[in-house]
């Protein structure tokens, strides 16, 4: 009866456990990119966060992957807070979601023997960052201020002429 | 007699000093190079600056614990608005290299000292501390913010109160001369 009872403890320990795992999510995520194209010769792409883990054991080692290309994380001096960042040239940041996957050791380890075997099956990521980006542009009205009110001069300067020369024809 | 012993006393000078020179550096060692790139073509007062840090790894063994500090962050003149200084990371393989970007903001015009950044690593499994120091660009001056937007925004409310101005100027005369041709103007009878 009590070694039943064990078996059940055990059995739904063994079920149960792996949910238990180090699951974190990310909190205080803050985002960039940039938008100004005559401030900056080429765009780059910033995003920071700190680790949610629910009181459990924050891991200390992260990886970045994005568009499957590793890129590393920064950490600051107390271990608080991550950082991914990277630069690309104005013309090929194109404006779209870029999605930043975030991982752990166990999980990147995970990512890349499913990657060496071809095979799609991996654990996934931590959580993934989501940075919303529009390119870099020239900043203001696509027509040149100066341009509009010289086209709006010229348009009146043309109606009010032709009245005139009616006005000689009479 | 003499010639010889002078010679043996050369030939073992020789051997010594090599070995002093050789004793010290066993096994392959990380090296890093840094640079810091400012990736604006102008610095503006309260615009956004951005600064590039690229380490690279040319040594032959993995640089581990590496750390990246720049004054840059706790400067008067300098506000951070995005990005974490002082960083660390775990390690850089040989060959490989890591990027890490951070936005400031000048506050102040007065032109602004771009020093070094310094970053250390343990370099090989002996555990030796390095320091290795970034480019640094220099003394750059800053451009005033009202400068910079004349030179470079839309001016669209200038433009705005510029028509507005102009409207009573050009409705004026044309609403005169409109109400003098409606009660004059006779139109020329078409010729048959």
């Amino acid at each position: 009866m009590a070694v039943s009872w064990h078996l059940c403890l055990f059995s739904l320990l063994v079920i149960v456990s792996p949910c238990l795992g180090v699951k974190c999510s990310a909190k205080s995520v803050s985002r960039y990119s940039t938008s100004n194209a005559i401030l900056e010769i080429e765009t780059t792409f910033l995003a920071s966060f700190q680790l949610d883990c629910g009181g459990k054991e924050k891991p200390e080692q992260l990886h970045a992957i994005i568009n499957d290309k590793p890129l590393s994380v920064a950490r600051s001096e107390d271990g608080s807070k991550f950082q991914v960042s990277w630069v690309e040239e104005h013309k090929a940041a194109t404006t779209g979601i870029y999605k930043i996957d975030i991982y752990d050791d166990a999980s990147y380890a995970s990512y890349r023997k499913a990657k060496r075997s071809g095979s799609n099956v991996s654990d996934g990521p931590l959580f993934s960052i989501n940075l919303d980006h529009k390119t870099a542009s020239k900043q203001g009205l696509w027509l040149q201020t100066e341009f509009i009110a010289v086209v709006g001069i010229i348009l009146i300067w043309w109606y009010a002429s032709n009245i005139k020369s009616k006005l000689h024809e009479l | 007699m003499k010639s010889i012993l002078f010679l043996c006393v050369l030939i073992v000078c020789g051997f010594i000093s090599t070995s002093i020179v050789r004793g010290e550096n066993a096994g392959p060692s990380a090296r890093l190079l840094v640079a810091k790139n400012v990736l604006n073509k102008m610095i503006v007062e309260n615009k956004e600056l951005t600064i590039n840090y690229e380490i690279y790894n040319v040594g032959q063994a993995t640089a581990t614990e590496v750390e990246l500090k720049d004054d840059i962050a706790d400067d008067d003149s300098m506000k951070l608005l995005q990005g974490i200084l002082p960083v660390t990371w775990d390690r850089i393989p040989p060959g490989g290299n890591i990027t890490h970007a951070v936005v400031l903001k000048p506050i102040k015009t007065e032109p602004y000292n771009f020093t070094s950044a310094r970053v250390s690593y343990t370099a090989n499994e002996d555990g030796d501390r390095q320091l290795t120091l970034s480019t640094a660009l220099g003394l750059v001056g800053i451009m005033n913010e009202k400068d910079y937007d004349r030179k470079h925004s839309p001016h669209v409310t200038d433009w705005a109160i510029f028509g507005l101005l102009n409207i009573p100027i050009i409705l004026i005369p044309y609403l005169m001369w409109y109400s003098s041709k409606s009660k004059y103007y006779t139109p020329k009878p078409k010729k048959l």
